[in-house]
């Protein structure tokens, strides 16, 4: 069975290279990008079934990815990560199609949880 | 006014925040890395060079998270005194380092020629921040991404003079506005200071008083 496709998107490349080594440990096929320019190259050349977004990127807002993502293909389920989880936050995760957000640092096991629960409903 | 002032600070702590999140976020991850490693069992030789790697990773960010924690801690004792002795050069490097994040979100870097044996003024540290961050925030906003934002300290005609100018694409030239501005100029007046336009650059110019 193919692995699942993560692609993490974090403008700190020890962060987002460390949490790819881990979810490639856990089994999903991860890549990583580290700025927001790159982000749509990657999913158009690699289409993946998850993105892990950071919600503060340079030069870019995360919520504006997130909608290119979603029009590009809506099937592609995104969580964002943000530094502060505020209703205002859920509002705006909610209406950009956001599959749901997780707050940094990140609990790997919470995040593998929402990437399973996000497979599923990309399954359904 | 007041509200302006609450609203600089509001900005200078979420960068901070913002920053350590992020430091805590890489050494959070650097040590479940490790703990993986271990679990997984992989050979004692490449454990041990690898986890050299992932110490050095989290000595760094503990340094990063620490020298941004100073210079905050730094920031907010500067409240405590509303006139005292200081050192211009010593104000701009806490709030150059304080607003790095807001800068970086930008795309844009700070260069900074401070030039040293400055005499030292008396004055309200904190307003000379807020004026400062007003006029830096300023000339960001007028910087498309990849600009260069540069402040050079000087001492001429019996006065510090602060440049901060901008180098790069320019989306509106704001200077001359900012000039103009009743707020800074209200500020720069508490301080005893004055703001100019000299081409591209503000200036600001801080009469030195003992």
């Amino acid at each position: 069975m193919a692995r699942a496709k993560v692609l993490l998107v974090d403008d700190e490349v020890e962060f987002a290279s460390t949490l790819s080594e881990r979810l490639n440990i856990r089994g999903y096929d991860t890549s990583a990008v580290y700025s927001a320019d790159a982000v749509l190259n990657k999913v158009r050349s690699d289409i993946p079934d998850v993105v892990i977004l950071d919600l503060k990127m340079p030069g870019a807002s995360g919520l504006d990815i997130l909608k290119a993502i979603k029009q590009f293909n809506p099937s592609i389920e995104v969580i964002l990560l943000t530094g502060h989880g505020s209703e205002q936050c859920t509002a705006e995760c909610e209406s950009g199609g956001a599959f749901d957000y997780m707050m940094k640092p990140v609990e790997i096991d919470s995040l593998t949880e929402k990437i399973e629960m996000a497979l599923g409903k990309k399954q359904k | 006014m007041k509200d302006l002032r609450l609203s600089f600070i509001n900005r200078i702590l979420s960068s901070y925040t913002h920053e350590v999140r992020n430091y805590l976020a890489i050494i959070k991850e650097t040590n479940g890395l490790m703990k993986d490693v271990i679990q997984i069992g992989k050979s004692r030789a490449v454990e041990a060079k690898q986890f050299l790697g992932f110490i050095g990773c989290v000595e760094d960010q503990i340094e990063r998270a620490a020298a941004i924690t100073d210079y905050l801690h730094r920031f907010a004792h500067r409240m405590d005194c509303e006139r005292t002795a200081v050192s211009i050069n010593e104000l701009i490097e806490e709030l150059v380092a304080l607003m790095t994040r807001l800068a970086y979100r930008r795309r844009i870097a700070f260069e900074k020629e401070l030039r040293g044996g400055l005499p030292s003024t008396v004055m309200n540290p904190i307003l000379f921040h807020y004026l400062l961050f007003c006029i830096i925030d300023s000339r960001m906003s007028c910087l498309d991404r990849n600009g260069i934002v540069r402040i050079a300290t000087s001492f001429s005609e019996g006065r510090l003079r602060i440049n901060v100018s901008s180098k790069g694409d320019v989306l509106q030239d704001g200077a001359a506005e900012l000039c103009r501005n009743e707020e800074i100029n209200g500020l720069a007046a508490e301080l005893g200071a004055e703001i100019s336009k000299d081409g591209t650059d503000m200036v600001i110019k801080v009469p030195i008083m003992a």
